[in-house]
């Protein structure tokens, strides 16, 4: 069994690698924004932290993008194509698992994922000076959820488009609203309450909180549980409804 | 209750009543059909006509709302699926990757031990390609090696979605080629093709399918021995020679500017008329042979009106 899983898992990983636009979308893609991001957000100033490096804030956000794009973005482009292309009826052939394929899947972009989010943290540190507070064990934990619950919405925007089309303007609406409206891009400070309210009900919005407590506040998981408990609990549901909904064709 | 044992020895997979509804389209409306072990089953029809859906039922790919699909041991009890290999239409492996890399991936999806599959290489000629990207290869390059990928669990059925379509010539004889291997080496094989040359040169039973029907199963030579007259008149006009030309003929075909009808003598009466005939219209070619298959199979469907 888990000799299968690591066989798919492997065979994904040289799929991957050898896919110059998963390449760019998910290690050139994030660098850039982060570049663009600091160039335009770097000198706004964020008041009531003393000590802290304003700039953290939009590594955040980046940080978020990453994790985003990594889980929607790529999952969608590529699964949606395989399955119109009949690969996962032939894989259905096999003696492969949905659990084997769908955990393969998540296990290549938690990785991919984490490349990313190390070449954006490095470019901060290198190219921009800006040093992130928080530590190693908790920001690989909030990225292994962020990265499953990303990963299952993008499985679950495939199994309910029945048209590669239809599933990637999808995932084009849902990666946008949570990139402008988690707080990535824009501080919900400026929202109205009405929005700000709105945008918690959004999975990017509590990962952004988190991480941004992390990075910026040198806060611990503990400090914000309200977040942690809704990010988990969205997780979970949203990776049952993925293995639920799972369909080879 | 030995004999019908020994009976079902001999058969690998029954199909009672299979019906299939896509939306409000009836795409199967209970067809029956047994595959025997080791034989070669064709499924022929125009498009459309129930050929893929069925195979992709049986493969356990699609639903069905009714209908049974049992499967049989060499003892003749009603056991598991058996292990199948299967080719289908379009592009469904992974491009990028070579064809080395495909049958080593491909191999260890499997529970079964890994089945030896460098002979099947040899056999399509295809060894010095192991190291080219699939997309890389040619579409009769792409088809081979996926006959070769369906082999790497050392299936005892195998299901080929129309297996020469849109091949060249040569291609199609070597893969014709291959699956006469397959089936010397005791693999049951059941396939779907619009190409009744393909049925009629593979098969050992075809069933005919239009419009969600099955038609008929039988031999390629029962077929014709038992749903066709004996020969098949053809005629084509240089131009066109108007509807009331075949007054007095019955069943006269018109396809692809070719009219046809069958008859069971050539006798003085049908030379008299073909005579008046050509003595009215200047004819472009007119032909009397045999009936075959492919005669039989388009009154089949075309009655059907498919």
């Amino acid at each position: 069994m888990m000799k299968r899983f690591l066989n798919f898992f492997a065979m994904q990983f040289v799929l991957a690698s050898r896919s110059k636009i998963a390449l760019f979308w998910s290690f050139v893609y994030p660098v850039v924004m982060l570049l663009l991001m600091l160039s335009v957000f770097g000198n706004l100033q964020k008041s009531g932290v003393s000590g802290a490096d304003p700039r953290l804030v939009t590594v955040t956000g980046v940080l978020v993008l990453t994790i985003m794009s990594g889980g929607i973005f790529a999952l969608v482009t590529v699964l949606a194509s395989d399955l119109q292309s009949g690969v996962y009826k032939r894989l259905k052939l096999t003696d492969l698992r949905p659990l084997d394929v769908i955990f393969a899947l998540m296990l290549r972009q938690f990785i991919i994922i984490v490349i990313g989010a190390i070449l954006v943290l490095l470019a901060a540190k290198l190219l921009f000076r800006v040093t992130p507070n928080g530590d190693i064990a908790s920001l690989i934990f909030l990225t292994t959820i962020g990265s499953t619950l990303f990963c299952s919405i993008g499985f679950i925007i495939v199994n309910l488009c029945s048209r590669p089309p239809a599933a990637t303007a999808i995932a084009n609406m849902i990666f946008l609203v949570m990139l402008f409206l988690s707080g990535s891009t824009f501080p919900k400070a400026v929202f109205p309450s009405w929005l700000a309210n709105a945008a918690q009900i959004l999975p990017a919005s509590h990962l952004f909180d988190l991480l941004e407590g992390q990075l910026y506040y040198g806060e611990g998981l503990l400090d914000n549980t309200k977040s942690l408990a809704i990010l988990l609990t969205m997780c979970l549901v949203l990776l049952i409804v993925a293995i639920k909904t799972f369909k080879w064709k | 209750m030995a004999g019908r044992t020994r009976a079902n020895a001999m058969k690998i997979i029954s199909v009672t009543g299979l019906e299939k509804k896509y939306g409000n389209v009836q795409a199967l409306k209970g067809i029956s059909f047994e595959v025997g072990r080791g034989e070669i089953f064709a499924m022929l029809g125009p498009n459309g006509s129930g050929k893929t859906t069925t195979l992709e039922i049986l493969l356990g790919l699609r639903r069905h709302e009714a209908g049974k699909i049992e499967y049989f041991d060499a003892n003749g009890q009603i056991g598991r699926m058996p292990r199948v290999g299967a080719v289908f239409q379009g592009r469904v492996y992974y491009e990028s990757l070579t064809v080395r890399e495909l049958t080593k991936y491909y191999r260890d999806l499997y529970r079964a031990p890994p089945h030896n599959i460098s002979r099947y290489l040899d056999m399509v000629n295809l060894k010095e390609k192991l190291d080219t990207q699939y997309s890389d290869l040619s579409g009769g390059q792409q088809q081979q090696i996926a006959i070769v990928l369906a082999l790497v669990n050392d299936p005892e059925v195998l299901f080929f979605d129309e297996p020469s379509s849109a091949l060249d010539p040569q291609v199609r004889l070597k893969i014709w080629g291959l699956i006469r291997n397959l089936k010397s080496e005791g693999k049951t094989i059941i396939f779907t093709t619009h190409y009744i040359e393909e049925a009629e040169a593979l098969a050992d039973r075809v069933s005919i399918l239009s419009k969600g029907e099955l038609v008929i199963t039988d031999s390629p030579t029962n077929i014709v021995r038992r749903h066709s007259e004996n020969y098949t008149v053809e005629f084509s006009f240089e131009e066109d020679a108007g509807g009331d030309v075949f007054n007095g003929f019955s069943n006269v075909w018109f396809r692809d500017g070719i009219y046809s009808f069958s008859v069971d003598a050539i006798d003085g009466d049908l030379m008299q008329a073909l005579k008046e005939i050509s003595d009215k219209h200047k004819l472009s070619r007119i032909s009397i042979g045999k009936s075959s298959l492919q005669s039989v199979f388009v009154k089949i469907t075309e009655e059907k009106g498919a």
